[in-house]
């Protein structure tokens, strides 16, 4: 499963109009990047405290809810956020191309 | 002779009279004893009356001799008595020198005393000679009376007086012997030697019932080790096991995370793919959802197909599609099978692919296969958890073309299939064209043994000519050959000038919607035939040259059961009614045709798939003779389109391709998608009486009106001439 996981993750990064994508571990830390090391460190850090406070959000407006994806749409890019208890997953796309 | 002697004061001469007060003096010192008894307890007192007599040591050496005398020294001598007679004290005569020792009443009787003939009036046996031994019940009484009768006198006197008496009595007794012993009175037992009957039971046999238990659990104890050394090993022993359970589970926990994580990964990343690509293919995912062709409004009996995403996988560009279905639960799902259309083609391997409109950019289930797909099915009540492959050896090592089933869960990983047809005796002995689903019904509805209950089953129609029944058990695949198709031809002389029946080749199979036991064959030869799973050396009906190529295809329509549709390689599509010879709608193309189907939306909707890479739609509400759209789909040098399928759901069909025979193009085995314009999916507008109509009746009532306008008459009547007199 895990080979398929990696599978995955090369496609990701094969479509088009994708920026990088940066698996975040538990504690924050970039484990896995596409992207240069300042972005990737950068990336991890903001997003990974955007994930918690958006899931903090959420949760305090329904304490039975959960986040589960977040996507972030801006001029030049979409930042597409799956967070979980143990990683988070960012793909960074630039959709109009 | 003193009347009373103590014992402090011993009397010089005793007699017999003296032992009452000697015993009272004894129960007197037994007194003493007790308190010497208790000496220990508290000082030694001894109790002595006031008026005891102080003896010197000489008095109490003094010796006392006893004499026994005759003469009893109780006994008063000249007792007086006033006599108020004479008024004066006269001398009594002296009481008797008799002194009572021991009084035992005698318990025998004389046979010839009262008593003892009250007792023998029960009749007792009178011969026994030890009549005087005779032992009596009441010798209580008796001896009361006696004691009464004779205080002083002694019994012996009494017995002396009463002997005469009996004796004329016992002669009587003798006389009435006979007469007794008819009596049989009762009969005093011995109280010695008797035994009582009700006394006696049986003595049952002893018998020995054991039965076994567990041993009480036992250890070996030895006395030469160090119980505190027992106790630690015993302690290690302990700890042991629970260490090792401990670390197997942490290594379970941690590998039952580490899978859920990764899960949760993979679901996330595919997540992500996802919205990836519906950034990609934004435009598509609008125009799927929300573009019409605002030209068709101005196009009457007109439609057109926009095309959306192209469906493909890297390693299958060298395939044909050779089937497609789409899921009954997902309606963005659908399955592909790949393989080849052209048997001269190479190719061994097949794939089957899961793709989602979620997805266009890669499958969601991949499962390759070792040998080329020819077609697959889902099933209807199992949507989310079976897809039936059907997969031909294309050339297997006898070099001859094999035909096999396999039935995976998607559920699953596509790692092996549920079940596969191995067996040589199971495999067809031709390539499976056509598989359909079906779930056994006629033993649910007859209550049938559980065994036959619920188990999934399919039919497969086969170019060796076979049609076969195949059961889903727990474990294996049964096959059941339901027909096999022979041509109406007489048998031919074989090469050896042995008759052979020449077998029919199936191409395509259908199940009547409504029964399902009633089904259509198509065959290589162009034949259609109607059979019965009931029935299987006879054909229902034959439709007899009903195509002059290879029958690729038949379909039931949606709405009305009788109505079905054929495509053949002979460039036509035929509409059928059942039990009508002739069809009612025949529309040539002039190009082979891969497939039809009825839209599921409309009773009169059929969209067809041509060789030459065209999607062709008819309407034949609107237009009996012509197709409302004919669009090129992909290039007609390259390609030639395979298969057709309807979404169950939205307005959209899927193509899949193959390559033109004479060209080996590369870059094939696409599926696309094509969304059908307003004018192709137009439905019928209730009037206003028809209001209360679903649309289901709608679309069987236009189809019916339709049909009501082609229909001949079995057999044309002309009218009768009538003279008309004037």
């Amino acid at each position: 499963m895990a080979q398929e996981v990696e599978e995955t993750m090369k496609r990701i990064q094969s479509h088009k109009g994708v920026v990088g994508t940066i698996v975040v571990n538990a504690e924050g830390i970039p484990i896995k990047s596409t992207l240069d090391n300042t972005t990737t460190v950068q990336y991890a850090g903001l997003i990974s405290q955007l994930s918690d406070k958006a899931r903090s959000v959420v949760r305090d407006l329904d304490p039975t809810n959960d986040l589960t994806f977040l996507r972030i749409r801006s001029k030049k890019h979409e930042i597409m956020v799956a967070p979980d208890k143990e990683f988070i997953l960012i793909v960074i796309q630039n959709p109009v191309d | 002779m003193r009347p009373s002697v103590t014992k402090r004061t011993p009397s010089k001469v005793t007699e017999l009279s003296k032992e009452l007060p000697r015993h009272i003096s004894f129960v007197k010192s037994r007194v003493d004893v007790g308190g010497g008894d208790m000496d220990w307890l508290r000082g030694k007192v001894f109790l002595k009356p006031e008026d005891q007599l102080q003896l010197s040591e000489a008095e109490l050496q003094e010796e006392i001799a006893r004499v026994l005398t005759i003469h009893n020294t109780r006994v008063p001598d000249s007792l007086v008595e006033w006599s108020w007679k004479l008024k004066n004290f006269i001398l009594l005569p002296p009481p008797p020198h008799l002194v009572t020792v021991l009084n035992v009443p005698g318990s025998l009787l004389h046979k010839d005393s009262e008593e003892a003939k009250i007792q023998l009036t029960g009749g007792l046996v009178v011969d026994t000679p030890f009549e005087e031994a005779i032992v009596h019940d009441d010798e209580e009484e008796r001896g009361e009376e006696e004691e009464e009768e004779a205080d002083i006198e002694e019994p012996e006197e009494m017995a002396d007086h009463k002997e005469p008496e009996p004796e004329p009595e016992h002669e009587h007794e003798h006389e009435d012997e006979e007469e007794i012993e008819k009596i049989k009175p009762k009969k005093i037992p011995n109280q010695f030697n008797f035994c009582e009957r009700a006394a006696l039971t049986y003595t049952n046999p002893m018998r020995e019932m054991s039965t076994q238990t567990i041993p009480p659990p036992t250890g070996i104890f030895n006395t030469h080790e160090d119980f505190a050394q027992q106790q630690r090993e015993k302690e290690k022993e302990r700890r042991l096991p629970v260490l090792q359970l401990k670390k197997e589970d942490v290594k379970k926990k941690a590998q039952i995370e580490s899978t859920a994580l990764t899960y949760r990964m993979l679901q996330a990343a595919k997540t992500l793919e996802r919205m990836i690509n519906q950034n990609i293919f934004d435009e598509i995912a609008q125009d799927y959802r929300y573009w019409d062709d605002p030209s068709d409004e101005f196009k009457v009996g007109e439609g057109s197909l926009l095309p959306l995403w192209k469906f493909n996988y890297e390693k299958t560009k060298k395939h044909d599609v050779t089937n497609l279905c789409f899921n009954s639960r997902y309606y963005d799902l659908f399955a592909v099978s790949y393989g080849t259309m052209s048997f001269s083609n190479l190719i061994t391997n097949g794939t089957v692919c899961l793709f989602s409109l979620k997805n266009p950019s890669y499958p969601e289930w991949i499962c390759p296969t070792e040998s080329p797909v020819m077609c697959l099915d889902f099933n209807e009540q199992h949507p989310h958890l079976l897809v039936i492959v059907l997969i031909y050896n294309f050339f297997n090592d006898e070099g001859t073309m094999d035909g096999a089933v396999a039935v995976y869960n998607i559920m699953l990983p596509p790692t092996a299939p549920q079940y596969r047809s191995n067996d040589v005796v199971q495999k067809h002995g031709g390539i499976v064209w056509e598989v359909c689903l079906s779930q056994i019904k006629i033993f649910k509805i007859h209550w049938a043994p559980d065994t036959e209950e619920g188990n999934l089953a399919f039919y497969s129609v086969s170019i060796d000519g076979k049609i076969n029944y195949w059961i889903l058990s727990e474990n294996d695949l049964a096959l059941t050959t339901v027909m096999t198709l022979f041509l109406d031809r007489p048998p031919i002389p074989g090469p050896d000038g042995t008759m052979i029946t020449l077998k029919g080749c199936g191409t395509c199979l259908a199940f009547h919607p409504a029964n399902q036991n009633i089904f259509l064959v198509g065959t290589e030869e162009g034949t259609i035939y109607k059979c019965n799973t009931a029935y299987s050396s006879v054909y229902m009906r034959t439709y007899n040259e009903a195509h002059n190529m290879p029958v690729y295809r038949i379909v039931f329509n949606k709405f009305n059961s009788s109505i079905f549709a054929s495509c053949s390689g002979d460039w036509r599509i035929k509409i059928w009614e059942d039990d009508r010879m002739e069809p009612l709608f025949m529309f040539d193309l002039g190009i082979p045709i891969g497939d039809v189907q009825w839209a599921p939306y409309s009773s009169t909707v059929l969209a067809c798939v041509s060789n030459d890479g065209k999607v062709t739609v008819f309407d034949l509400n609107i237009n009996k003779y012509r197709p409302i759209c004919s669009q090129q789909i992909v290039s007609r040098k390259k390609y030639k389109l395979t298969r057709l399928a309807f979404n169950n759901k939205l307005p959209f069909i899927i193509v899949g391709d193959d390559n033109n025979i004479l060209i080996f193009y590369e870059n094939r085995g696409t599926v696309n998608t094509l969304k059908l314009s307003p004018n192709l999916r137009l439905k019928v507008k209730p009037t206003k009486k028809q209001l209360h109509l679903t649309h289901r009746e709608l679309e069987i009532m236009k189809l019916e009106r339709l049909l009501s306008f082609v229909r001949e008459p079995a057999i044309l009547q002309p009218p009768k001439d009538t003279r008309v007199e004037t």
